[in-house]
Protein backbone atom coordinates (compact mmCIF):
# COMPACT_ATOMS: atom_id res chain seq x y z
CA UNK A 1 0.00 0.00 0.00
CA UNK A 2 0.85 3.62 -0.98
CA UNK A 3 1.47 5.73 2.12
CA UNK A 4 -0.67 8.66 2.32
CA UNK A 5 1.45 12.12 2.15
CA UNK A 6 0.69 14.49 5.20
CA UNK A 7 -1.11 17.53 3.75
CA UNK A 8 0.90 19.76 6.15
CA UNK A 9 4.63 18.31 4.95
CA UNK A 10 6.67 20.08 2.04
CA UNK A 11 6.53 19.08 -1.59
CA UNK A 12 9.23 16.72 -2.29
CA UNK A 13 12.12 17.66 -3.51
CA UNK A 14 11.96 17.80 -7.54
CA UNK A 15 8.30 18.78 -7.34
CA UNK A 16 7.11 21.78 -9.86
CA UNK A 17 4.12 22.52 -7.45
CA UNK A 18 3.96 25.76 -6.36
CA UNK A 19 2.32 27.13 -2.54
CA UNK A 20 -1.25 27.19 -4.00
CA UNK A 21 -0.87 23.78 -5.56
CA UNK A 22 -0.45 24.90 -8.91
CA UNK A 23 2.01 22.73 -11.37
CA UNK A 24 4.40 25.74 -11.75
CA UNK A 25 5.55 28.41 -9.23
CA UNK A 26 4.58 31.80 -9.53
CA UNK A 27 8.04 32.95 -10.75
CA UNK A 28 7.44 30.27 -13.76
CA UNK A 29 4.17 31.80 -14.74
CA UNK A 30 5.32 35.06 -14.90
CA UNK A 31 7.72 33.74 -17.06
CA UNK A 32 5.92 32.00 -19.46
CA UNK A 33 2.96 35.11 -19.62
CA UNK A 34 5.28 37.23 -20.08
CA UNK A 35 7.20 35.35 -22.91
CA UNK A 36 3.71 35.31 -24.63
CA UNK A 37 3.04 38.90 -24.42
CA UNK A 38 6.13 39.58 -25.31
CA UNK A 39 5.69 37.28 -28.40
CA UNK A 40 2.32 39.06 -28.91
CA UNK A 41 3.58 42.47 -28.54
CA UNK A 42 5.83 42.29 -31.55
CA UNK A 43 3.54 40.48 -33.39
CA UNK A 44 1.17 43.41 -33.47
CA UNK A 45 4.11 45.55 -33.89
CA UNK A 46 4.78 44.12 -37.10
CA UNK A 47 1.71 43.39 -37.87
CA UNK A 48 0.97 47.32 -38.72
CA UNK A 49 3.90 47.36 -40.25
CA UNK A 50 2.80 44.70 -43.10
CA UNK A 51 0.13 46.41 -43.59
CA UNK A 52 1.69 50.07 -44.38
CA UNK A 53 2.57 49.70 -47.95
CA UNK A 54 5.72 49.68 -49.85
CA UNK A 55 4.63 47.87 -52.68
CA UNK A 56 5.00 50.04 -55.60
CA UNK A 57 4.52 47.44 -58.65
CA UNK A 58 2.63 49.45 -61.55
CA UNK A 59 -1.06 48.96 -61.69
CA UNK A 60 -2.85 47.95 -65.08
CA UNK A 61 -4.87 50.60 -67.07
CA UNK A 62 -1.88 53.22 -66.65
CA UNK A 63 -1.50 53.72 -70.47
CA UNK A 64 -5.32 54.50 -70.97
CA UNK A 65 -5.09 56.96 -68.10
CA UNK A 66 -1.96 58.49 -69.31
CA UNK A 67 -3.86 58.92 -72.98
CA UNK A 68 -6.90 60.12 -71.34
CA UNK A 69 -5.49 63.58 -69.17
CA UNK A 70 -2.41 63.86 -71.31
CA UNK A 71 -1.61 67.51 -72.74
CA UNK A 72 -4.72 68.83 -70.64
CA UNK A 73 -3.45 71.54 -67.95
CA UNK A 74 -3.97 70.33 -64.48
CA UNK A 75 -3.83 72.79 -61.61
CA UNK A 76 -4.79 71.29 -58.12
CA UNK A 77 -8.25 70.07 -58.36
CA UNK A 78 -8.70 71.65 -61.98
CA UNK A 79 -8.91 69.80 -65.28
CA UNK A 80 -8.53 72.11 -68.25
CA UNK A 81 -7.47 75.72 -69.63
CA UNK A 82 -8.16 77.64 -66.44
CA UNK A 83 -9.98 80.40 -68.77
CA UNK A 84 -12.51 78.16 -70.26
CA UNK A 85 -15.76 79.80 -70.61
CA UNK A 86 -17.73 76.93 -68.71
CA UNK A 87 -17.08 75.29 -65.59
CA UNK A 88 -18.32 71.43 -64.63
CA UNK A 89 -17.63 70.77 -60.60
CA UNK A 90 -17.91 67.08 -59.70
CA UNK A 91 -19.16 66.42 -56.51
CA UNK A 92 -17.73 62.68 -56.05
CA UNK A 93 -17.22 60.08 -53.18
CA UNK A 94 -14.45 57.49 -54.57
CA UNK A 95 -16.45 54.93 -53.18
CA UNK A 96 -19.54 55.52 -55.25
CA UNK A 97 -20.31 53.14 -58.26
CA UNK A 98 -22.19 55.51 -60.33
CA UNK A 99 -19.39 58.00 -59.68
CA UNK A 100 -17.24 55.17 -61.36
CA UNK A 101 -19.73 54.98 -64.03
CA UNK A 102 -19.58 58.58 -64.62
CA UNK A 103 -16.35 58.67 -64.75
CA UNK A 104 -15.27 55.98 -67.09
CA UNK A 105 -18.44 56.23 -69.81
CA UNK A 106 -19.26 60.26 -69.31
CA UNK A 107 -15.41 61.80 -68.64
CA UNK A 108 -13.81 60.68 -71.76
CA UNK A 109 -16.29 62.00 -74.16
CA UNK A 110 -16.33 65.48 -71.77
CA UNK A 111 -12.89 65.19 -72.33
CA UNK A 112 -12.29 65.10 -75.72
CA UNK A 113 -15.30 67.27 -76.59
CA UNK A 114 -14.84 70.01 -74.28
CA UNK A 115 -11.87 70.36 -72.19
CA UNK A 116 -9.45 69.21 -74.91
CA UNK A 117 -10.98 72.29 -77.28
CA UNK A 118 -10.73 74.69 -74.36
CA UNK A 119 -14.39 75.02 -73.50
CA UNK A 120 -14.79 73.43 -70.60
CA UNK A 121 -13.16 73.57 -67.11
CA UNK A 122 -13.74 70.77 -64.53
CA UNK A 123 -13.13 70.74 -60.89
CA UNK A 124 -12.92 68.10 -58.55
CA UNK A 125 -14.50 67.86 -55.04
CA UNK A 126 -15.03 65.00 -52.67
CA UNK A 127 -16.79 63.77 -50.14
CA UNK A 128 -16.71 61.00 -47.82
CA UNK A 129 -20.25 60.33 -47.01
CA UNK A 130 -19.46 56.37 -47.68
CA UNK A 131 -16.86 55.74 -44.74
CA UNK A 132 -13.28 55.96 -43.68
CA UNK A 133 -12.27 54.42 -46.58
CA UNK A 134 -13.63 57.27 -48.80
CA UNK A 135 -12.00 59.52 -46.93
CA UNK A 136 -8.30 57.82 -46.89
CA UNK A 137 -9.05 57.86 -50.68
CA UNK A 138 -9.82 61.50 -50.98
CA UNK A 139 -6.55 62.55 -48.96
CA UNK A 140 -4.83 60.70 -50.95
CA UNK A 141 -5.73 62.08 -54.33
CA UNK A 142 -5.70 65.88 -52.74
CA UNK A 143 -2.21 65.19 -51.75
CA UNK A 144 -1.74 64.35 -55.73
CA UNK A 145 -3.24 67.39 -56.88
CA UNK A 146 -0.71 69.35 -54.76
CA UNK A 147 1.34 67.99 -58.01
CA UNK A 148 -1.25 68.61 -60.19
CA UNK A 149 -2.02 64.68 -60.45
CA UNK A 150 -5.32 64.19 -59.08
CA UNK A 151 -7.83 63.30 -62.14
CA UNK A 152 -5.29 60.43 -63.42
CA UNK A 153 -5.28 59.66 -59.18
CA UNK A 154 -9.37 59.70 -59.07
CA UNK A 155 -9.13 57.61 -62.07
CA UNK A 156 -6.82 55.34 -61.59
CA UNK A 157 -8.89 54.78 -58.00
CA UNK A 158 -12.06 54.29 -59.91
CA UNK A 159 -10.95 51.25 -62.21
CA UNK A 160 -9.73 49.59 -58.90
CA UNK A 161 -13.48 49.71 -57.34
CA UNK A 162 -14.37 47.20 -55.07
CA UNK A 163 -17.30 47.05 -52.27
CA UNK A 164 -17.74 49.82 -49.90
CA UNK A 165 -15.50 49.82 -46.81
CA UNK A 166 -14.18 45.93 -48.10
CA UNK A 167 -11.00 47.05 -47.92
CA UNK A 168 -10.10 47.88 -51.50
CA UNK A 169 -9.13 51.31 -50.69
CA UNK A 170 -5.37 50.22 -48.95
CA UNK A 171 -2.36 51.70 -48.35
CA UNK A 172 -1.03 49.40 -51.01
CA UNK A 173 -2.94 50.34 -53.76
CA UNK A 174 -2.92 54.46 -53.30
CA UNK A 175 0.98 53.55 -52.93
CA UNK A 176 1.38 51.61 -56.25
CA UNK A 177 -1.15 54.39 -58.10
CA UNK A 178 1.57 56.76 -56.71
CA UNK A 179 3.88 55.14 -57.91
CA UNK A 180 2.53 53.99 -61.43
CA UNK A 181 1.95 57.68 -61.76
CA UNK A 182 5.41 58.45 -61.13
CA UNK A 183 4.27 60.94 -58.90
CA UNK A 184 7.10 62.46 -56.17
CA UNK A 185 6.28 59.85 -53.68
CA UNK A 186 8.13 61.25 -50.69
CA UNK A 187 6.65 64.69 -51.56
CA UNK A 188 3.21 63.00 -51.69
CA UNK A 189 3.72 61.13 -48.28
CA UNK A 190 4.45 64.24 -46.59
CA UNK A 191 1.02 65.87 -47.90
CA UNK A 192 -0.66 63.02 -46.59
CA UNK A 193 -0.37 65.16 -43.10
CA UNK A 194 -0.51 68.60 -45.02
CA UNK A 195 -2.70 70.87 -43.21
CA UNK A 196 -3.68 72.49 -46.73
CA UNK A 197 -4.95 69.20 -48.20
CA UNK A 198 -7.22 68.51 -44.88
CA UNK A 199 -8.62 72.28 -45.01
CA UNK A 200 -9.89 71.48 -48.44
CA UNK A 201 -11.88 68.71 -48.02
CA UNK A 202 -13.07 70.95 -45.06
CA UNK A 203 -14.51 73.14 -47.93
CA UNK A 204 -15.43 70.54 -50.29
CA UNK A 205 -17.92 69.64 -47.47
CA UNK A 206 -19.17 72.97 -46.57
CA UNK A 207 -19.63 73.82 -50.00
CA UNK A 208 -20.98 70.86 -51.05
CA UNK A 209 -23.54 71.21 -47.82
CA UNK A 210 -24.32 74.92 -49.02
CA UNK A 211 -25.56 74.29 -52.39
CA UNK A 212 -27.35 71.33 -51.11
CA UNK A 213 -25.92 68.54 -52.83
CA UNK A 214 -27.46 65.23 -51.69
CA UNK A 215 -25.87 62.52 -53.39
CA UNK A 216 -23.29 61.42 -55.84
CA UNK A 217 -22.35 62.33 -58.56
CA UNK A 218 -23.52 65.73 -58.20
CA UNK A 219 -23.15 68.81 -60.13
CA UNK A 220 -22.91 72.32 -60.31
CA UNK A 221 -22.71 73.69 -64.04
CA UNK A 222 -22.54 77.38 -65.69
CA UNK A 223 -20.10 79.75 -66.93
CA UNK A 224 -17.11 80.19 -65.81
CA UNK A 225 -17.54 84.40 -65.08
CA UNK A 226 -21.25 83.94 -63.92
CA UNK A 227 -23.60 82.01 -60.90
CA UNK A 228 -23.23 78.36 -61.16
CA UNK A 229 -26.09 76.14 -60.67
CA UNK A 230 -26.36 72.65 -58.99
CA UNK A 231 -27.91 70.23 -62.03
CA UNK A 232 -28.29 66.41 -62.26
CA UNK A 233 -27.76 64.63 -65.26
CA UNK A 234 -30.94 62.11 -66.65
CA UNK A 235 -28.39 59.14 -66.48
CA UNK A 236 -24.61 58.20 -66.37
CA UNK A 237 -24.63 58.08 -70.74
CA UNK A 238 -22.48 60.63 -72.00
CA UNK A 239 -25.46 62.66 -74.01
CA UNK A 240 -27.41 63.32 -70.34
CA UNK A 241 -24.32 65.69 -69.59
CA UNK A 242 -23.11 66.75 -72.80
CA UNK A 243 -26.71 68.14 -73.65
CA UNK A 244 -26.64 70.08 -70.46
CA UNK A 245 -23.03 71.56 -71.13
CA UNK A 246 -24.28 72.23 -74.71
CA UNK A 247 -27.32 74.18 -72.93
CA UNK A 248 -24.97 76.56 -71.00
CA UNK A 249 -22.60 76.92 -74.26
CA UNK A 250 -25.80 78.12 -76.17
CA UNK A 251 -26.61 80.49 -73.85
CA UNK A 252 -22.91 82.12 -73.82
CA UNK A 253 -23.46 82.34 -77.85
CA UNK A 254 -26.35 84.21 -77.33
CA UNK A 255 -24.42 86.70 -75.57
CA UNK B 1 -7.62 48.14 -1.08
CA UNK B 2 -8.72 44.85 -2.02
CA UNK B 3 -7.86 42.89 -4.69
CA UNK B 4 -11.62 42.54 -5.19
CA UNK B 5 -11.69 46.57 -5.77
CA UNK B 6 -8.84 46.53 -8.31
CA UNK B 7 -10.26 43.43 -10.18
CA UNK B 8 -13.10 45.95 -10.61
CA UNK B 9 -10.68 48.71 -11.80
CA UNK B 10 -9.38 46.23 -14.51
CA UNK B 11 -12.88 44.67 -15.81
CA UNK B 12 -14.28 48.51 -15.88
CA UNK B 13 -10.75 49.13 -18.12
CA UNK B 14 -11.43 46.64 -20.23
CA UNK B 15 -15.70 46.94 -20.44
CA UNK B 16 -14.49 51.21 -21.89
CA UNK B 17 -11.92 49.54 -24.25
CA UNK B 18 -14.32 47.20 -25.69
CA UNK B 19 -16.76 48.98 -26.00
CA UNK B 20 -14.37 52.06 -28.27
CA UNK B 21 -13.03 49.18 -30.03
CA UNK B 22 -16.82 47.94 -31.21
CA UNK B 23 -17.79 51.14 -32.25
CA UNK B 24 -14.60 51.77 -34.19
CA UNK B 25 -15.12 48.32 -35.55
CA UNK B 26 -18.90 49.14 -35.96
CA UNK B 27 -18.14 52.02 -38.24
CA UNK B 28 -15.10 50.72 -40.62
CA UNK B 29 -17.56 47.93 -41.84
CA UNK B 30 -20.79 49.83 -41.76
CA UNK B 31 -19.54 52.70 -43.41
CA UNK B 32 -20.84 54.82 -40.85
CA UNK B 33 -19.67 58.53 -40.26
CA UNK B 34 -17.29 58.34 -37.44
CA UNK B 35 -18.60 60.59 -34.59
CA UNK B 36 -15.08 61.96 -32.81
CA UNK B 37 -15.07 63.35 -29.10
CA UNK B 38 -13.04 65.90 -30.57
CA UNK B 39 -12.92 68.78 -33.22
CA UNK B 40 -11.59 68.28 -36.61
CA UNK B 41 -10.71 65.26 -38.97
CA UNK B 42 -8.10 64.04 -35.96
CA UNK B 43 -10.40 60.84 -35.46
CA UNK B 44 -11.22 60.11 -39.33
CA UNK B 45 -7.14 61.08 -40.15
CA UNK B 46 -5.40 58.25 -37.60
CA UNK B 47 -8.94 55.82 -38.10
CA UNK B 48 -8.30 55.98 -42.02
CA UNK B 49 -4.35 55.91 -41.76
CA UNK B 50 -2.15 52.82 -42.84
CA UNK B 51 -1.13 52.11 -38.70
CA UNK B 52 -4.71 51.48 -38.16
CA UNK B 53 -4.97 47.82 -38.91
CA UNK B 54 -2.99 44.62 -37.82
CA UNK B 55 -2.14 42.90 -41.19
CA UNK B 56 -5.36 44.09 -42.47
CA UNK B 57 -7.64 43.73 -38.96
CA UNK B 58 -9.28 46.78 -38.10
CA UNK B 59 -7.85 48.12 -35.25
CA UNK B 60 -11.60 48.17 -33.68
CA UNK B 61 -11.42 44.38 -33.91
CA UNK B 62 -8.05 43.88 -32.45
CA UNK B 63 -9.07 46.01 -29.66
CA UNK B 64 -12.17 43.95 -29.25
CA UNK B 65 -10.32 40.71 -29.27
CA UNK B 66 -7.77 42.14 -26.79
CA UNK B 67 -10.46 43.45 -24.11
CA UNK B 68 -12.56 40.84 -24.22
CA UNK B 69 -9.21 38.23 -23.36
CA UNK B 70 -8.47 40.84 -20.99
CA UNK B 71 -11.96 40.96 -19.50
CA UNK B 72 -12.09 36.96 -19.46
CA UNK B 73 -8.87 36.91 -17.50
CA UNK B 74 -9.48 39.47 -14.91
CA UNK B 75 -12.73 38.10 -14.42
CA UNK B 76 -11.35 33.97 -13.71
CA UNK B 77 -10.11 33.32 -10.44
CA UNK B 78 -6.66 31.64 -9.86
CA UNK B 79 -2.79 32.77 -9.77
CA UNK B 80 -2.57 31.70 -13.93
CA UNK B 81 -4.98 33.94 -14.20
CA UNK B 82 -4.15 36.85 -12.86
CA UNK B 83 -0.47 36.42 -13.94
CA UNK B 84 -1.95 36.37 -18.15
CA UNK B 85 -4.22 39.45 -16.95
CA UNK B 86 -1.04 41.50 -16.30
CA UNK B 87 0.72 40.09 -18.64
CA UNK B 88 -2.31 41.05 -21.81
CA UNK B 89 -2.73 44.46 -19.95
CA UNK B 90 0.91 45.14 -20.28
CA UNK B 91 1.20 43.75 -23.66
CA UNK B 92 -1.50 46.08 -24.70
CA UNK B 93 -0.12 49.04 -23.05
CA UNK B 94 3.11 49.27 -24.36
CA UNK B 95 1.35 48.85 -28.32
CA UNK B 96 -0.91 50.98 -27.49
CA UNK B 97 2.02 53.48 -26.22
CA UNK B 98 3.46 52.64 -30.24
CA UNK B 99 0.21 53.29 -31.84
CA UNK B 100 -0.03 56.71 -29.83
CA UNK B 101 3.78 57.52 -31.43
CA UNK B 102 2.71 57.25 -34.25
CA UNK B 103 -0.01 58.96 -34.06
CA UNK B 104 1.12 62.54 -33.15
CA UNK B 105 4.41 62.00 -34.66
CA UNK B 106 3.99 60.27 -38.01
CA UNK B 107 0.06 61.32 -38.08
CA UNK B 108 0.25 63.83 -36.49
CA UNK B 109 -3.13 63.99 -35.53
CA UNK B 110 -5.17 63.59 -32.63
CA UNK B 111 -7.57 60.98 -32.54
CA UNK B 112 -9.90 61.09 -29.16
CA UNK B 113 -11.26 57.72 -29.22
CA UNK B 114 -7.87 56.32 -29.20
CA UNK B 115 -7.36 58.48 -26.17
CA UNK B 116 -10.11 56.77 -24.58
CA UNK B 117 -8.79 53.74 -25.24
CA UNK B 118 -5.33 54.33 -23.84
CA UNK B 119 -7.22 55.55 -20.67
CA UNK B 120 -9.13 51.90 -20.41
CA UNK B 121 -5.68 49.92 -20.99
CA UNK B 122 -3.90 52.18 -18.41
CA UNK B 123 -6.88 51.31 -16.10
CA UNK B 124 -7.21 47.31 -16.81
CA UNK B 125 -2.91 47.58 -16.35
CA UNK B 126 -2.72 49.44 -13.04
CA UNK B 127 -6.05 47.08 -11.84
CA UNK B 128 -4.43 43.87 -13.13
CA UNK B 129 -1.38 44.50 -11.35
CA UNK B 130 -2.22 45.66 -8.03
CA UNK B 131 -4.73 43.05 -7.99
CA UNK B 132 -2.16 40.42 -8.40
CA UNK B 133 0.20 42.54 -5.81
CA UNK B 134 -3.20 42.47 -3.50
CA UNK B 135 -3.88 38.44 -3.98
CA UNK B 136 -0.30 38.05 -3.52
CA UNK B 137 -0.28 39.94 0.17
CA UNK B 138 -3.23 37.51 0.44
CA UNK B 139 -1.35 34.50 -0.16
CA UNK B 140 -1.73 31.33 2.37
CA UNK B 141 -5.14 33.26 3.29
CA UNK B 142 -7.02 33.89 0.39
CA UNK B 143 -6.38 33.90 -3.23
CA UNK B 144 -8.72 32.94 -4.83
CA UNK B 145 -10.05 36.87 -6.10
Amino acid sequence: MRARRDKTSPPPVGSTRGRSGSRFSARAKIRLFGGIAIVVLLGLIVGTRLGTGGDTSPIGGVDEIEQLFTGIPQEGVTLGDPNAPVTLIEYADLQCPHCKRWASSTLPVVVSDYVRTGKLKIVFRGLSFLGQESFMGLVAVQSAAEQNMLWPFVHALYAHQGDENSGWLSAELLDRIAASLELDLERWQADLMNDKVIARIDADEKRAADVGVEGTPSFELGPSDGALSLVAPRSTEPEATTALIDSVLAELAKR
Amino acid sequence: MTARFWQFAALLGALLGAGVSAYLAYVHYSGASLACPTSGHGCELVQSSRYAQVVGVPMGVVGLVGYAVMFVCTLLRGEAARVAAVAIAASGFLFSAYLAVMEYVVIDAFCGWCAISKLAITLCLIGAVMRLKAAQGLAGNDTSI
